[in-house]
This record gives C-alpha cells, sequence and structure tokens, in this order.
C-alpha cells in the first residue's frame, strides 16, 4: 500500500459515526428546543430534532464518501449546502400549520421579500446552522484521527477539539435541561423537581452517544497505528466495536437508572458549612482592606472637607436630533423594476447553489448514496421487525397442537432459565416422556389431546398406566392451568417419569 | 482518558444542585471507569493459545504453523493484538502479526508458512497479546506466551560413492583393548567426562567417591565410522567462519545419513558450540545404526554452531578412545591447522583409517595434501555442496 494513499472507510466510519455525532446534535436541539418552546409560545420548533439530525446524517456521509474518492469540499460548496438547508427549512416551518399556508405567504413573499424571514424561521434557521457546524466541526476533528500517516500532534490536536466540542455540547445541554427546570413564580426563581424523564435521560443518552464516539475516536486512532504498521485487522472488528459498544454503554446506563439520586441533604449541609466559613473569611478580608482603604484615604477626604467643593454631577448628554423624515418613493415602475432585479438576483444564487450541492452529491454516488441509505433503513426495519416477532413469539408462547420438542442443543438461556420453576419442570418431565416414546416407536401424532395420546400409549407400558396418567393429568394442569406445584410433587413425578421410562425401555 | 476529574466535578454540582441528570450521568461515567478497569484485569486470564506445527522440518521444507487463538474468559476481547515473532531465516519479516476481536469462547486461527531455507534450532515466539478497552479508560493490557522451538536438519545431500577407506567386514572381536563397549559386561566405574551420557552414570560409586562416576563396560572390536566436525572458531576465518563451518555440518550430515543408509555404524565428534545450551567443547556421540540415531546425529547438528574452543590436535586422541582398531575417522576441519598432522599421524598409527575433509575455500589445501599422502591420509577439498558431485 502506498503511503499516500487513504483507504476506503469501511461501513461503521460511513454510517455508524456519522448516526453517532447526528444523534448528538439531535439531543442538543432538542433540549434547546423545548426551552425556546416554553419561553417563546408562538413558536413550535419540534420538527427541527428530526430535521437537524438528518441533515447532519446525510451532509456527514456525503463528507465521508466524498473523502474516500479524493475530492476536496470547497468553502463555496459549504456555502451551497448550508444555503441548501436554510432553503429545505422553510418549508419544514410549514408542515404545522399547513401547505396552503405555505403557497399564500410564498406570493407575499414576492411582494414583500423581507417577509420570507420571520421569527420563527430565523430562530429555527439560527439552531439548524449552528447544530450543522458543529457537526461537521466534530465530523472533521474525528477524521483527523482517521489519518494513518498524519502527525502525533495532529492526533493529539483532534482529541483535544473533539473533547473541548463534547464538552461545550454538555454545557449547552445540561444549561437548557436547567433552564426547563426553571420556575418564574411570585416568590421568583426556583427549580421544578424531575424524575425519571426525558429531561434526565436527554443528558444521558447525549452523554451515552458522546462516550460511543470517543470510542469510535480510539478505535480510529488505533485503526491508523495498524495501517501505519501494516498490520491486518479483522474485518469484523468495525462492526463489533460498535454493536459491543452500544451494548456496553446501554447496560451501564440502565445500571446507573436503578441507582438513587437527587437526595442532596448531606450536600446543603456541607454546602451551609461552606457558606458560612466563607463568609467569615471574606469579612475578615474585607475589613482589613476597609481599614487599609481608610488608612490611605483619609488625608485626601480631609482635602475634600476643608475645600467644602461640591459634590461632581454627570454632564447633561445632549438630545439626539430626530429622524430624517422618510424619503417618498419614487414611480410605481422603479419599484417592480427593483423587485424583479432583486428575484433574478436571487433565481441565479438558488441556481449557482442548487447546482453545486448536486453535483457534490453526483460526486458522492448520485443516486446510488440514497439508495444505500435506504437499503440501510430498510435493513434495520426488517431486523427490528424480526426482533418483534420474536418477542412477539416468545411471550405468546407455541400454539395449541404444536407442542416443541426442544432439543439440548437448542436450549437457550431463557429456556434453562424457565425450566428453574416446577411448572416447567413437570412439563419437560412430560416433553422428555414423549420423545422416549417417539424413540420406542410411539410419537405422539400433532392433532392428538395428552389424554388420547396415554390412553393409546398405555397398552405399551405394562403396570404403569397409573404413572402414566399422573404424568398426563400433571403436565395438562403445569401446561394450561395457574396452579403450582410443590418440589415434593415434582421430585414425585420424577420418579413415575423414571419408571415409565424403564417400562418403554422394557416395552416390545 | 482519566474521567476522575470530570466525575468529580459532575458529583459536587450534583451534589449541591440535586439534580437527577447529573447523578444519573456520574453513576454512568463512574460505572463505565470500574467496569473497563474491572474487564481489562480479567480479559486475557481466559485466553489460550496453541501453535500446531511439526517440531522437526528437513532443509528445504515449507512449513506451515496453525497458531489458534482462543478467548476461553466471560469477558469479550474487543481488539486483540497478535504479534508472533519469528526467526528472520525463517520467515520474512520476522513477524506475524494481526488484529482480531474474540467473543467469550470464540477463537481464531492464524497460519504461516516457514520456509527452512537454514539449519537450525529456532524459537517460533514468543507470542505477544495487547488488549484494550473501548475508550481508553484502563490502562491497555499485555501478555507474552512462550515460544516453541522448530529443529531444521542439515542439508543432506545423497551420496552413493563415498569411498571411505573403512571397507573392513562387519562383526565383533573379543579384544583386551578398550575400544568399543559392550552393555551387557559391566566391569567397572570410571569419572565422568562431559561427553558422558546420564545414563552411564553409577550413581551408588558417585555418592561413594563424592564425585560422578560412570559405568565402564567390557570392550568389543566393532567397525565403525566416526565423524569429526571441527568448528572450532579459532580455525576459522573471519571471511569464510559462516559458509565453511555450513558446508562442513552439511558434509557431516550427508556422510552420516549415507553410512546409516548403508546399514553401517556412524557417530559424530562434535568440536564447537551448542547453541541452545550455550555449551562448548567435544561431545562425542557413539557410533550406532538406525534411523532414530541419525536423527539424533542431524538434530544435534541442527544445533551446532562455530565457537571458540578447545583445538581439534588435542580433541582427536579423545574422539578414538572408544573406537575399535579399523574403524574410520572422518576429519572434517576448515584446513590446515598447528600440530594436526602430528595428532592424525598417532591416529594412522594407532590403526584408524582416516579421511580428511576440507572446507575452507581459502586454505591452502595442496600444500596439506601433500603432507598428508606422505602419512597415507587421503584427503578432499569440499567448499561447497556441488563439489561432493564425486561421491554421488
Amino acid at each position: 500500500m502506498s503511503p499516500k494513499t487513504t483507504p476506503p472507510p469501511n461501513g461503521t466510519a460511513l454510517f455508524f459515526r456519522p448516526l453517532v455525532i447526528s444523534g448528538m446534535v439531535a439531543c442538543i436541539t432538542s433540549g434547546w428546543v423545548t426551552v425556546l418552546e416554553r419561553f417563546l409560545p408562538f413558536w413550535q420548533g419540534g420538527y427541527l430534532v428530526l430535521l437537524t439530525g438528518l441533515v447532519t446524517l446525510e451532509t456527514l456521509v456525503v463528507d465521508r464518501r466524498l473523502r474516500a474518492r479524493h475530492v476536496r469540499r470547497s468553502l463555496p460548496a459549504r456555502l451551497a449546502e448550508a444555503a441548501v438547508l436554510l432553503l429545505l427549512l422553510k418549508p419544514a416551518t410549514y408542515l404545522r400549520r399547513g401547505w396552503a399556508v405555505l403557497g399564500r405567504d410564498a406570493r407575499r413573499w414576492l411582494a414583500q421579500p423581507a417577509t420570507f424571514l420571520d421569527a420563527e424561521y430565523v430562530i429555527g434557521a439560527l439552531v439548524l446552522l449552528t447544530m450543522w457546524l458543529l457537526a461537521v466541526e466534530i465530523a472533521v476533528h474525528l477524521r483527523a484521527l482517521e489519518d494513518p500517516y498524519g502527525l502525533p500532534q495532529d492526533r493529539a490536536w483532534g482529541i483535544a477539539a473533539l473533547k473541548d466540542r463534547f464538552v461545550m455540547g454538555a454545557v449547552v445541554l445540561l444549561m437548557a435541561v436547567g433552564l426547563q427546570r426553571l420556575e418564574v413564580g411570585g416568590t421568583g426563581l426556583a427549580l421544578r423537581p424531575t424524575s425519571v424523564s426525558g429531561l434526565v435521560l436527554l443528558p444521558m443518552l447525549y452523554v451515552g452517544l458522546g462516550l460511543l464516539l470517543f470510542g469510535q475516536a480510539r478505535l480510529a486512532i488505533l485503526r491508523a497505528g495498524w495501517e501505519r504498521n501494516e498490520v491486518p485487522v479483522a474485518p469484523e472488528l468495525g462492526r463489533r466495536w460498535a454493536g459491543w459498544g452500544v451494548l456496553f454503554v446501554l447496560g451501564v446506563s440502565a445500571l446507573a437508572l436503578l441507582l438513587p439520586a437527587g437526595n442532596t441533604a448531606l450536600g446543603l449541609y456541607l454546602f451551609a458549612w461552606l457558606a458560612l466559613l466563607a463568609t467569615l473569611v471574606a469579612q475578615v478580608v474585607l475589613f482589613l482592606l476597609f481599614a487599609l482603604l481608610f488608612l490611605l484615604l483619609a488625608p485626601c477626604l480631609a482635602l475634600f472637607r476643608v475645600s467644602g467643593g461640591q459634590g461632581l454631577r454627570p454632564p447633561r448628554l445632549p438630545t439626539p436630533p430626530p429622524p430624517p423624515a422618510e424619503a417618498t418613493g419614487g414611480p410605481p415602475w422603479l419599484l417592480y423594476l427593483r423587485l424583479t432585479l432583486f428575484w433574478v438576483v436571487v433565481a441565479v444564487a438558488l441556481f449557482l447553489v442548487l447546482r453545486t450541492y448536486w453535483r457534490e452529491r453526483r460526486l458522492a454516488g448520485g443516486w446510488r448514496l440514497w439508495e444505500v441509505l435506504l437499503g440501510w433503513w430498510r435493513a434495520l426495519r426488517a431486523w427490528l421487525g424480526r426482533w418483534r416477532r420474536g418477542v412477539t413469539l416468545r411471550r405468546r408462547g407455541p400454539v395449541e397442537g404444536e407442542e416443541p420438542t426442544p432439543s439440548p442443543s437448542r436450549r437457550t438461556w431463557w429456556s434453562r432459565w424457565r425450566a428453574r420453576t416446577a411448572r416447567e419442570r413437570v412439563r419437560r418431565l412430560y416433553l422428555a416422556l414423549l420423545r422416549r416414546a417417539a424413540q420406542a416407536g410411539h410419537p405422539r401424532r400433532p392433532a392428538e389431546t395428552p389424554y388420547e395420546y396415554a390412553a393409546g400409549l398405555a397398552p405399551y407400558l405394562a403396570d404403569e398406566e397409573e404413572a402414566l396418567a399422573a404424568l398426563t393429568r400433571a403436565f395438562v394442569e403445569a401446561r394450561y392451568s395457574r396452579r403450582e406445584f410443590r418440589a415434593e410433587e415434582v421430585r414425585w413425578l420424577r420418579r413415575l417419569w423414571r419408571r415409565l421410562r424403564a417400562a418403554l425401555i422394557r416395552s416390545p | 482518558m482519566n474521567l476522575f476529574p470530570l466525575l468529580l466535578a459532575i458529583l459536587i454540582i450534583a451534589f449541591f444542585t440535586g439534580s437527577d441528570s447529573l447523578f444519573y450521568l456520574a453513576y454512568a461515567l463512574g460505572g463505565l471507569a470500574l467496569l473497563s478497569r474491572l474487564w481489562m484485569r480479567r480479559a486475557l486470564a481466559g485466553l489460550q493459545s496453541e501453535r500446531c506445527f511439526p517440531r522437526r522440518a528437513f532443509f528445504g521444507e515449507r512449513v506451515t504453523v496453525t497458531l489458534r487463538v482462543a478467548n476461553r474468559g466471560r469477558w469479550p476481547l474487543l481488539w486483540l493484538q497478535v504479534h508472533e515473532s519469528l526467526p528472520l531465516d525463517l520467515h520474512v519479516p520476522n513477524f506475524v502479526r494481526r488484529v482480531v476481536s474474540l467473543a467469550p469462547g470464540e477463537s481464531t486461527t492464524i497460519r504461516y508458512t516457514l520456509s527452512c531455507r537454514k539449519r537450525g534450532y529456532y524459537p517460533l515466539g514468543p507470542l505477544h497479546l495487547r488488549t484494550g478497552d473501548f475508550f481508553g479508560l484502563a490502562p491497555e493490557r499485555e501478555a507474552t506466551v512462550a515460544a516453541d522451538t522448530l529443529i531444521v536438519y542439515p542439508k543432506v545431500v545423497p551420496l552413493r560413492h563415498l569411498g571411505l577407506p573403512s571397507q573392513l567386514p562387519h562383526g565383533s572381536l573379543a579384544s583386551r583393548r578398550r575400544i568399543f563397549e559392550d552393555p551387557s559386561r559391566f566391569f567397572g566405574v570410571r569419572d565422568y567426562r562431559p561427553e558422558d551420557g546420564l545414563r552411564r552414570i553409577h550413581w551408588k560409586s558417585s555418592a561413594r567417591a563424592d564425585r560422578l562416576q560412570v559405568k565402564r563396560f567390557q570392550p568389543a572390536i566393532a567397525l565403525h565410522t566416526l565423524v569429526v566436525l571441527n568448528l572450532n572458531a579459532d580455525a576459522y576465518t573471519p571471511r569464510t567462519r559462516l559458509t565453511a563451518g555450513e558446508v562442513g555440518i552439511t558434509v557431516a550430515a550427508s556422510i552420516a545419513a549415507h553410512l546409516v543408509e548403508q546399514r553401517q555404524e556412524v557417530g559424530l565428534a562434535l568440536l564447537g558450540g551448542d547453541r541452545v545450551t550455550g555449551w562448548a567443547g567435544l561431545q562425542v556421540i557413539p557410533p550406532a545404526r538406525g534411523r532414530a540415531h541419525l536423527v539424533r546425529l542431524l538434530e544435534r547438528l541442527a544445533r551446532a554452531e562455530v565457537a571458540p574452543t578447545l583445538p581439534l590436535a588435542e580433541a582427536l586422541p579423545r574422539t578414538g578412545a572408544d573406537l575399535g582398531w579399523g574403524s574410520t575417522l572422518v576429519v572434517i576441519t576448515p584446513g590446515e591447522e598447528p600440530r594436526l598432522l602430528e595428532a592424525l599421524l598417532q591416529m594412522r598409527r594407532q590403526g584408524f583409517h582416516l579421511l580428511l575433509v576440507a572446507t575452507d575455500p581459502r586454505a591452502p589445501f595442496r600444500r596439506l595434501q601433500g603432507q598428508l599422502e606422505r602419512i597415507q591420509v587421503p584427503a578432499c577439498w569440499v567448499t561447497h555442496e556441488q563439489e561432493m558431485e564425486v561421491w554421488r
């Protein structure tokens, strides 16, 4: 491998890292959108969370693909991307108000372009652009770590910058969370109590995603070192790093949520003592300071008292002149000309922006990129669907008449865990009887009920009809009733099963 | 990454503000740090590795080594850097490296091929293992697995017409001279010498005499060949030490293999160093026949190296101490040496058949050959294996 070539990004680098960064950005956006919605009742920005996440994801994926194809992104390209994002934001603000309003307002923009920038749009644009820039910055720093031939100081800079952005994001998010708890009442400012809710989970989610990002940063550094030293790396490493990292962080976070929080009585006690101590120290320091000042300024004060001078008065500020009257507009054709000129310039700028935007996407793979993203989304949905079906089946249990006979090799930890209950042990004893009987040439037909099967099997079990009947009855109760079995009963049934097994071996 | 300051700051702020978010954050971060340390502490505990390969190989053979690394522990190994050190004579570069990921109970197999281009006694390994956690919260863990050894036998050139001077009929004769010992006829003990095997030590006599004693057996005459290989560093010039030494070892191995193939008894007297033990001196492997004996000789030759030791002229009389009258000594030496002719003459007078093989291309062989002809010792000059064509 030539030292100048950059290896193509793997799936984890291409999708997982942008997904994590987008998630972090969406967390911060979510926090601030909630705050803004609380303090600005006219503003609704729930759509911004999704929009911010999606646009940053798209930007970062495109960025990675372009880098892989050695296409450097210029400033105009970035500006074009930002402009397209701002354009996309405008229709998004009308999701709540409806498209009819959008059409009506669009006509108004033609006549009065300034109305395009209403307060809702400006706030949304500020939030979107800030988050987009933050995501791009994080991605740039993360990418600096992936260069196998980068200098060590570049990697150190990349890590430090990542930490800075992460901490900055965390502070911004915590500020938002704190503002949400702020209560403005008649008695002044107060903090609302919180429970385990979205308010608490949002910083947890952000930090969890941040940790995953740092995990990816570590992988990037390690991988760069391995590539530099030409050490072959197992292809599944990236996938496992992502998967195990998610499990690890989720597990620890879930455990953390089980612990108690919020009891700060000791903290307040300590705080009171610390405050008292600090007040005492401050009083002593102030006393010393004032004493010193008094000693220094005493001669000057005496001098002023002797002169009997009047106190200094602030100078009067001159009143500002009244604003000039607005100039009257020219003839109406001049207004139309200016409007036309304005929209032509806007149209040309839009065309250039869109062309730049589209050219970059085409370089990054064009529709294929979207197909990849769509395929990824479909695969995720299919996996979730399979998982949901599996959970449903497990909860619902097997269908009547299709009694499964799990072989020991196919037993899962769940089935082993379930076997700890007495009911399950009884059920398993009966299933073991079925297996043995099938091996002895007396299989149960799918349509047979347990009692029908027992009646058919009894002639082959000499003198053990009662044991067979008892085990069958116990199975039916264990399977279809809520009866709980005692340990002695299970032991007795086990003895019955052994007798039946011996009888089956003896049977012709 | 040190999380402690951040954790402490979050905890303090959480304590004074009573914020649930900060408490949970602190718990999560603390849990991550603790779990990472615990994980790393136990990560390598369940790691097992083994190398599967033939322990012996012939010159020119290609040996495939299968290195199996298994995680028998309960903790996954997110990444594991495997670094197997290898001898440069067998593998270029002198290592095999991989980065793998092992779930609990999972194993991975790394295969590499060694080209046995040079005889020797090679260590395969040690195997260095290194692993770490997701975030670098805990220090990386390392482990080292000891090396295994691979013996590459010296090159054996097939010889058909060696033409050794000893062409006497085989057999054993009763003799009063202590020439070759019959282990069924024990007749006393003597002091231990380094070339004696441990099996010959008489422990009771050693205890009584307070020094090691070895058993002596009644001698019998048998016709054998002893290959005497001189790897004394002083006998070689610095420029030809490596090549002439290797040619000598090849000649010794080829002659031994040829004689074993001819069902004759052959021994080895090696005057040089042992690469494994580091010991240098004279080591004699008594003559015997059979494939197992040949393997023993080849293994010893594989471990041999040029090292400073006593001169051949001094060692030569000791090599023939246990040989019978009429036995053959093939003396492989780089070339002329002080007092070598006298030693050879003495051996000749004791009734040994002698053949001298010179291996140093810079040695004044013609002059040596002339001197040897005068004492009726044949000599040949083999400085490269292709010059052994005369014996094929």
